[in-house]
């Protein structure tokens, strides 16, 4: 009797400190991650200040410059300003520039695994997202992006493991779709469509609200790139 | 002697009367170091089950890391940009502005798919066996263009159409539709882009067989693609305003 009490005694014992080193530990890990992530973070914080600064001054050099051409060569100063003009309306279509208007939001998200199914089933594949853009096009969008990645004309969306390529960049879920076009129209073609009814039966995590202040950031990749070696001929 | 014997036993009775009340005693107290045992490591599993809480901040945490790098990216892209304006108001001729804005105007048009463009690059045609039937083959069409797009791909058009950056490329009631037009078969897919690099993507990927059983994909590499442009009319922006 008593070596049994003193055996569970040692067990309980070990089992205890098991448990508290457990906890500690994960707590510790935790910790440590999470720490390493916030310094990171604030290390980006402080380039991006940096930079937004370095921004403003180049903006006032440049309308300081202009300013003196406008005194100096009148005529060449307003053709310059007109041909700025005509490249920032296009970089508007072209996806290059930040806009916002009124549209829709939609948020997707994995299954919750416990609602049961084939895995597979249960995740936000490429083709989903390649649905709901192609969807959205149709209904008239003016701009798109996941994520914040801007939608433009040669943007991929690949599965790569659990993240979507889309602008050679990793993004993982959940997904936030942004599109800038007539919310209603929108949201409509969404529910009407096939993928929204696949959606809504695999019980994918899904909110799509009307907005009337949508913001859409620019193409964040160099877009001269992308055009290389392309040759222009005619219009 | 028999009082002897009787006190004997009644010391005999209150022995085991209280070795009964230790082993009570020690099993209460075991059985409660065990259930605040059972407790604490119940709490330890609960509390790693809800670190998915604490892992909504991770990924939280790892989503504002890659908002900011994109931002830090765009900026630096922006300081390019006007550096170069500046410098190009400081040091170049009237007509070196001219040059380089008539060249910026251009590679805008281009991105957006404004321009006729030209370049070596694949003519891909596909046939399917069944054209009543094309619904079932949409995902392998998106399939397709993505996988094209992913590869180098700088101009795409399908049966004539420039593909940009608001153009569906969807199956409706056995159409293909894109730009808002309805297309039927046969399917004929240019793009602009390095030859080598597009047939691989099309064939590592199993897309190109994925089509076996529907269709019959061919492709051709050529030097010369010539890809229309998309009309810059059709493209709409009446619903965005700039912000930047």
């Amino acid at each position: 009797m008593m070596a049994i009490l003193l055996i569970l005694g040692a067990v309980i014992a070990m089992q205890m400190r098991a448990v508290i080193n457990a906890r500690l530990q994960a707590e510790r890990e935790e910790e440590e991650m999470l720490r390493g992530y916030e310094q990171r973070i604030s290390l980006l914080e402080g380039e991006v200040d940096q930079a937004k600064r370095e921004v403003a001054g180049l903006r006032e050099e440049y309308s300081g410059h202009l300013a003196r051409l406008e005194e100096q060569d009148s005529a060449f100063f307003h053709f310059l300003i007109q041909y700025n003009k005509s490249i920032a309306d296009y970089k508007v279509a072209a996806g290059l520039r930040n806009v916002s208007g009124e549209g829709i939001v939609i948020k997707i998200d994995d299954a919750n695994p416990l609602s049961g199914g084939m895995t597979s089933l249960l995740m936000v594949h490429d083709s989903i997202l390649s649905d709901i853009v192609n969807v959205l096009r149709s209904a008239g969008a003016q701009a798109i992006s996941i994520n914040g990645e801007r939608v433009v004309s040669m943007t991929e969306l690949l599965c790569v493991g659990p993240s979507i390529r889309i602008n050679n960049k990793k993004v993982f879920p959940p997904y936030t779709i942004k599109a800038i076009g007539n919310p209603a129209e929108l949201e409509q073609q969404m529910r009407d469509s096939l993928i929204y009814h696949t959606i809504v039966s695999r019980n994918l995590i899904f909110d799509m609200s009307q907005e009337s202040h949508v913001a859409i950031s620019k193409y964040s990749g160099k877009y001269e790139r992308n055009i290389s070696g392309l040759l222009v001929d005619g219009n | 002697m028999e009082q002897q014997a009787a006190e004997k036993e009644k010391r005999v009775r209150a022995k085991s009367r209280r070795a009964l009340i230790v082993r009570n005693t020690a099993l209460t107290v075991i059985c409660l170091a065990l259930g605040v045992l059972i407790a604490l490591q119940y709490k330890t599993i609960q509390a790693r089950q809800s670190d998915t809480g604490s892992l909504s901040t991770i990924s939280e945490y790892q989503a504002r890391i890659i908002e900011l790098t994109n931002e830090l990216e765009v900026l630096n892209q922006d300081k390019t940009e006007l550096a170069l304006r500046v410098e190009q108001l400081e040091k170049g001729s009237n007509q070196q502005q001219i040059q380089q804005m008539e060249e910026e105007l251009r590679n805008v048009r281009t991105f957006a798919g404004l321009t006729r463009v030209s370049g070596s690059g694949l003519r891909i045609t596909l046939n399917f066996y069944d054209p009543d039937d094309l619904s079932i083959s949409d995902a392998k069409i998106q399939r397709l263009i993505n996988e094209i797009k992913a590869s180098t791909a700088q101009a795409i058009s399908i049966n004539g159409a420039r593909i940009t950056a608001m153009s569906e490329v969807r199956v409706v009631n056995n159409y293909l539709v894109v730009n808002g037009r309805q297309y039927s078969q046969p399917f004929e897919i240019l793009v602009i882009g390095n030859p080598t690099s597009l047939i691989s993507a099309i064939n590592v990927q199993g897309v190109a067989s994925s089509f076996a059983s529907v269709a019959s994909l061919t492709y051709q590499k050529e030097d010369s693609i010539i890809i229309n442009a998309f009309n810059s009319e059709d493209i709409d922006t009446s619903l965005m305003t700039p912000t930047d």
